[in-house]
C-alpha cells in the first residue's frame, strides 16, 4: 500500500465541520508522516461553489495534493448527483488519483453511483469509510430526530414515511442503496459505540464497523490547578457550539433562567458563556426567549484556540437534544481536562461516561439542577478533572486505523516538503 | 298514412317513414301471423307539405321479440294504418335505409338522425355512415343561443382511443318531451353518445330565468366511444328538441391525452346527482365487452440471445429508476430495452438511465418513453412488464432468469395458497390488483396484446387482462414472490389522483369493473 486518497464531503478550508476538520487534520498528520496522500473536499452546494468557483471551474487546488472539488448541491436522501455528468467527473478525478486506499469521511457530495463506480474500477484497492453521523440510516438531516422533535430510535420504512412525509418504498430504496454503499467498504469505522451500535441495528452486520475515535493533536499537560483556582472555575460554565437547533442552547437558556428566577444568592459568582453563538444569532433561532444576566455570548472562537479556552471554564456543557456522534468538543474539553455536562443520550452519554454529569436530554429543569450540584464544589470539580482521561492523538490514530484496516505504511518523501509549505 | 322509406336495422327494428294528416294513427305491423304495435312513433313538420302542422312520421316497430319461427327477411309484412294495409318489401327493408338518407326530405333525415342519436335506430354499416357524413358535411350549424332555447358547451374533448365526453348547460324556453340528444361524427363513423340531460347540478344558471326555463338541474354531460380511434378530426352534433329544420349545433371535439379526458369526466362524474347515471357516462366510454386473450400456439422456442425488453412503469421517484435497473442488471442473460411507460423523459430519468448504463455489464438501452406500448421493430427475445415499485421488492432472479418460454405471471399474494384454484387465483389478481410481473416471449405477448382493446388508461390493465387470461386457460406458469412486507409505488402519472381520490389505476379497475357489469 502506498497511496491514500482522504475524501470528505466538505473542505474545512470552506466550511469548519467535525467530519471534513477529522478528515483534514487525518491528511495533515500522514502527510507529515512522509506519506503519499490526497486530499479532495468539495464545496457543500451551488452557494459555496459559486462564491469561490469560476463558471467553468471544476476545482481548486489548495495545493499539489489538496484539492476542492465544485459541489452541485446533492439530495441527501437519494445521495446521488442529479446529474451523470457531475458523477462522471467526480469519479473521473478520484480515479485519476489511483489511490491504494481511499478513506472517506462521509459520502454525502461525493455520491453512491461515484463509490459504485470507483469500486469497480479500482478492485484491488482499500476502502475505508468514516462514518460520522447517521444520514445513511435516516433521511432527516442524519440525525435520527423526527421532525415533531421526538428522538427516533429506529428507521423503518413507515416511521420514516410519516416523519419525512414520502411513500414507505422510498425508503426500501434508500436502505437498499444504502447498504449496498456500505458493503462496497473493506473497512467501516465509526468513532462511537453508539453510532456502530445505531448501524449494526439497522442492518449492518455485527464486526463490520471497527470503532476508533477521530484523532486529536493536544498539548500534553497542564500544571496543576490551586485549590482557589478550582473554587473560582466551579463557578464558570461555557458552552461551545453552533446556533442549531438540534445543539440544544434555548435548553441551556432556559435552565439559566431557571436558576436566576429561583432567587438563589451565591457566595461564588455563576456564570455561563456561550461561544461560537453571538446574541443575534441566538434570537433569531429563539426570538421569544429573555437571556439571563448570568449568560454572555462570546461569538466565534478559533478552533486552535478552543482548548486553551476551556481550560479556563470549571465545566464544559454540551446540551444537544439530538444523539450526538463523537462530538469534537467533546474531545476538546478531554484535551483541556475541563470536566462536561452532557445530555444523557448518544454519543454524548458514551463519550462523558465516568467524568461528565448527565442530565435528561432536553430537559432545563434537569440542566439546572445539574449546574447547581457542583456550582461552587471545588472537590467535586478536581474529581471529575482527575477521572478524565486524554483523547486519542492523531499519531495514535493512524496506528490504530492501519491496525485496523490491515494497512502497511511506505513512507514517500519527495512531496512532503513542498506540500507543508503549501498547506 | 303515405309511406316514404322503410327499413330494418340491425338491431331488428323497422322504421316506416312518411307522412299523415292524422293526429292519432293507428298504425300496426303484420309479420306473417304476428300483429305488431309501434315502439314509438316520433312526429316532425315537414316544409315540403306547406304545413306548420307535424305531419311527418316515423314508426318503429321491434321485430327482434318475434318468436323464432319468423325470419324477418322472409316474412311478409304489412303496415296497417287503420283498414288500410301497405305491403314492406324485403328488398327495400335492406335498401331503403340509404335512399333515406341520399334524397329524404331533410326533415325526415334529421328525424333519423335523432333516432339514431337516441339509440332508438342502429345504423352502423360503413356506407350509410359515408352518407351520413356526406350530407352533414355541408350542414349548418344550429344558433347555440335562440329565443327557444339557450345551450353552451363546457368541454367535449376526445382521446386517441376515440374515447370522448362532452359537458355543457341546455336551456330550453318550454319544457320538451324530447331530450337533447347527439351524434359523434369522426372519418366515416357516426355513434350516438349517450346523453344525461339535466343530470347536474347547474345552480349558477339561474340568471337565464325566466328567460329560459331553469330547474337548477340544466347542467348535461354525455359520452360515447369510436370503435376504432378515429385518424381525422371528430366533431358532434347536439340536436335541438324540437328544431326539425335543421340539423343541430355541430360543436369540433378537442383531443386530449387520455388522462385529461378522465380528469374532466370523474370531475363531471363528481357533479352527476343521480348514481346511476354516473355509471352510465362512464359506460359510455367504453366497449360493450371485453376479449378473452387467446395464445395462439404454446410458445416453447428457446430464447435465442437472451434479449429482454423491458416495459416499466415506474412509479418511483425518477432518480431511483437507476436503482431498479441496476437491481435487474446482474440478472439479464443478454442485452435490455427499456421502454418507460412515462409521458416524457425529464432529465432525472435520463441521467438515471444513463448512470445504469455506466454501471451495466450488458448492453442497456433505452427503446422508448411513451404512456403506450410500442412494439420494437426488432423483436426482443422476451417481453418482461413490471412496475418499478413490484420488480425491485420481487426477487429479481427467477423472473429474469432464461427458464421456459411459457409465459410466467410472478405476483405477490399473500393469502393466495387459501384461494388455490385457477378461477380463484384469476378473480384475486383482478379484484385486488396484486403487483405482479408478466414474463413472456416477445411474439407471443404483442399478438395477444393486439387482442385486448386499448379502452384503459393504463397499460398495465391491458396486461393485467391478457395475464388473467393466460392463469384461467393455465398457459401460464404462476409465481409467488415470498415477501413478507410491500410497499407500492407512490410516484409517476399512473399514480396521479383524479378529483375523486382515485388513481389511474382504480379508474381502470372500476372501467373494466363497468364494462363486465354491463356484457355480464
Amino acid at each position: 500500500m502506498s497511496r491514500t486518497v482522504i475524501v470528505s464531503h466538505s473542505h474545512p478550508n470552506l466550511r469548519y465541520g467535525g467530519g471534513e476538520v477529522a478528515a483534514y487534520r487525518q491528511f495533515r498528520y500522514l502527510l507529515a508522516q512522509d506519506e503519499d496522500v490526497f486530499f479532495v473536499g468539495s464545496t457543500i452546494g451551488p452557494e459555496d461553489s459559486a462564491k469561490f468557483f469560476g463558471s467553468s471551474q471544476q476545482v481548486i487546488s489548495f495545493g499539489p495534493r489538496d484539492f476542492c472539488l465544485r459541489g452541485r448541491g446533492m439530495d441527501a436522501f437519494t445521495m446521488e448527483h442529479p446529474e451523470i455528468r457531475d458523477e462522471d467527473w467526480i469519479f473521473e478525478f478520484l480515479l485519476a488519483l489511483q489511490g491504494d486506499v481511499y478513506h472517506f469521511h462521509h459520502f454525502w457530495n461525493i455520491g453512491a453511483g461515484t463509490i459504485r463506480r470507483l469500486r469497480a474500477a479500482r478492485p484491488n484497492a482499500k476502502f475505508i469509510c468514516t462514518l460520522h453521523e447517521l444520514t445513511a440510516i435516516c433521511a432527516n438531516h442524519g440525525q435520527m430526530v423526527k421532525r415533531s422533535g421526538e428522538l427516533c430510535y429506529a428507521a423503518s420504512e413507515v416511521a420514516c414515511a410519516a416523519c419525512v412525509a414520502r411513500p414507505p418504498i422510498d425508503f426500501v430504496l434508500r436502505k437498499t442503496r444504502m447498504i449496498e454503499m456500505l458493503a462496497l467498504f473493506d473497512h467501516l469505522l465509526s468513532p462511537s459505540e453508539f453510532l456502530r451500535m445505531r448501524f449494526e441495528d439497522w442492518g449492518i452486520a455485527p464486526g463490520r464497523i471497527a470503532v476508533i475515535e477521530n484523532g486529536l493533536d493536544h498539548h500534553g499537560s497542564f500544571p496543576p490547578e490551586t485549590e482557589a483556582e478550582l473554587l473560582a472555575k466551579s463557578g464558570r460554565f461555557a458552552f461551545f457550539g453552533q446556533a442549531t437547533p438540534t445543539k440544544g442552547l434555548d435548553v441551556l437558556i432556559r435552565a439559566a433562567a431557571l436558576i436566576e428566577a429561583s432567587g438563589a444568592s451565591f457566595d461564588l459568582p455563576l456564570s455561563i458563556e456561550v461561544y461560537g453563538v453571538d446574541k443575534d444569532g441566538f434570537t433569531r433561532l429563539w426570538p421569544d426567549l429573555d437571556v439571563p444576566a448570568c449568560v454572555q455570548f462570546r461569538g466565534r472562537y478559533r478552533p486552535e484556540d478552543c482548548v486553551g479556552i476551556m481550560r479556563t471554564y470549571g465545566w464544559i456543557i454540551i446540551p444537544s437534544v439530538w444523539w450526538e456522534n463523537s462530538p469534537v468538543v467533546i474531545q476538546e474539553a478531554r484535551a483541556a481536562g475541563t470536566p462536561m455536562i452532557a445530555s444523557d443520550i448518544g454519543g454524548m452519554a458514551e463519550k462523558t461516561a465516568g467524568w461528565g454529569l448527565q442530565f435528561r436530554v432536553g430537559d432545563p429543569a434537569a440542566l439546572a439542577a445539574a449546574i447547581l450540584s457542583v456550582h461552587g464544589r471545588a472537590d467535586v470539580l478536581a474529581e471529575h478533572k482527575a477521572r478524565i482521561t486524554k483523547p486519542i492523538n492523531l499519531r495514535d490514530f493512524d496506528a490504530e486505523r492501519s491496525r485496523m484496516c490491515e494497512i502497511q505504511k511506505k513512507p514517500f518523501p519527495s512531496v512532503q516538503a513542498e506540500t507543508m509549505k503549501a498547506c | 298514412m303515405n309511406i316514404d322509406f322503410y327499413f330494418m336495422d340491425k338491431a331488428g327494428i323497422v322504421a316506416v317513414a312518411g307522412w299523415t294528416t292524422e293526429l292519432r294513427p293507428t298504425l300496426r305491423l303484420h309479420v306473417d301471423g304476428d300483429v305488431l304495435i309501434p315502439l314509438a312513433v316520433t312526429r316532425h313538420v315537414r316544409r315540403d307539405l306547406r304545413s306548420s302542422e307535424p305531419m311527418g312520421l316515423i314508426a318503429l316497430f321491434d321485430l327482434s321479440g318475434l318468436d323464432g319461427h319468423t325470419d324477418p327477411e322472409q316474412a311478409t309484412i304489412h303496415l296497417a294504418d287503420g283498414a288500410e294495409f301497405s305491403e314492406l318489401h324485403n328488398h327495400r327493408l335492406r335498401e331503403d335505409g340509404g335512399r333515406l338518407v341520399e334524397i329524404g326530405v331533410d326533415e325526415v333525415f334529421f328525424a333519423l338522425l335523432r333516432l339514431m342519436a337516441q339509440r332508438r335506430l342502429v345504423l352502423s354499416d360503413a356506407r350509410i355512415g359515408r352518407e351520413i357524413q356526406a350530407r352533414l358535411r355541408l350542414a349548418p350549424s344550429a344558433a347555440r343561443e335562440t329565443e327557444s332555447h339557450g345551450l353552451a358547451v363546457d368541454s367535449c374533448q376526445m382521446a386517441a382511443t376515440g374515447q370522448g365526453a362532452v359537458i355543457g348547460w341546455f336551456m330550453p324556453a318550454q319544457a320538451s318531451a324530447e331530450p337533447l340528444c347527439a351524434l359523434a361524427v369522426a372519418d366515416e363513423s357516426i355513434v350516438p353518445v349517450e346523453m344525461l340531460a339535466d343530470s347536474m347540478a347547474r345552480a349558477d344558471l339561474s340568471g337565464y330565468a325566466p328567460r329560459y326555463r331553469f330547474t337548477g338541474h340544466d347542467g348535461y354531460c354525455g359520452g360515447w366511444r369510436f370503435s376504432d380511434p378515429p385518424k381525422g378530426a371528430a366533431r358532434l352534433l347536439l340536436m335541438i328538441p324540437g328544431d326539425d329544420f335543421r340539423p343541430g349545433v355541430w360543436v369540433p371535439v378537442e383531443t386530449v391525452p387520455a388522462a385529461d379526458l378522465a380528469r374532466q369526466v370523474t370531475r363531471a362524474t363528481l357533479g352527476i346527482e343521480d348514481v346511476a347515471d354516473r355509471s352510465r357516462l362512464r359506460r359510455a366510454m367504453l366497449p360493450p365487452i371485453l376479449p378473452v386473450p387467446r395464445l395462439a400456439a404454446p410458445g416453447e422456442t428457446a430464447h435465442q440471445r437472451g434479449d429482454t425488453l423491458l416495459i416499466l412503469d415506474h412509479d418511483l421517484a425518477d432518480s431511483d429508476l437507476r436503482d431498479v435497473l441496476r437491481h435487474v442488471e446482474p440478472h439479464l442473460p443478454g442485452r435490455l430495452s427499456l421502454q418507460l411507460l412515462r409521458a416524457r423523459l425529464s432529465p432525472v430519468l435520463q441521467s438515471a438511465v444513463d448512470g445504469a448504463a455506466r454501471e451495466a455489464t450488458v448492453g442497456l438501452h433505452l427503446h422508448g418513453v411513451s404512456l403506450s406500448m410500442t412494439q420494437p421493430e426488432v423483436m426482443p427475445d422476451r417481453v418482461i412488464f413490471a412496475r418499478s415499485s413490484t420488480l425491485f421488492q420481487f426477487d429479481p432472479g427467477p423472473i429474469f432468469a432464461p427458464r421456459s418460454a411459457r409465459p410466467r405471471v410472478t405476483l405477490l399474494d399473500p393469502i393466495g395458497t387459501v384461494l388455490a384454484t385457477p378461477d380463484a387465483q384469476a378473480e384475486r389478481f383482478v379484484r385486488d390488483l396484486l403487483p405482479f410481473v408478466l414474463s413472456m416471449p416477445a411474439a407471443p405477448f404483442f399478438a395477444l396484446l393486439d387482442q385486448v382493446p386499448d379502452c384503459f388508461l393504463t397499460e398495465e390493465a391491458r396486461l393485467r387482462l391478457l395475464a388473467e387470461a393466460l392463469i384461467l386457460q393455465g398457459a401460464a406458469e404462476l409465481d409467488r414472490a415470498d415477501i413478507h412486507c410491500f410497499f407500492e409505488g407512490r410516484t409517476g402519472p399512473h399514480c396521479e389522483s383524479f378529483p375523486d381520490g382515485r388513481d389511474w389505476h382504480a379508474f381502470d379497475a372500476q372501467s373494466r369493473q363497468l364494462i363486465e357489469e354491463a356484457s355480464a
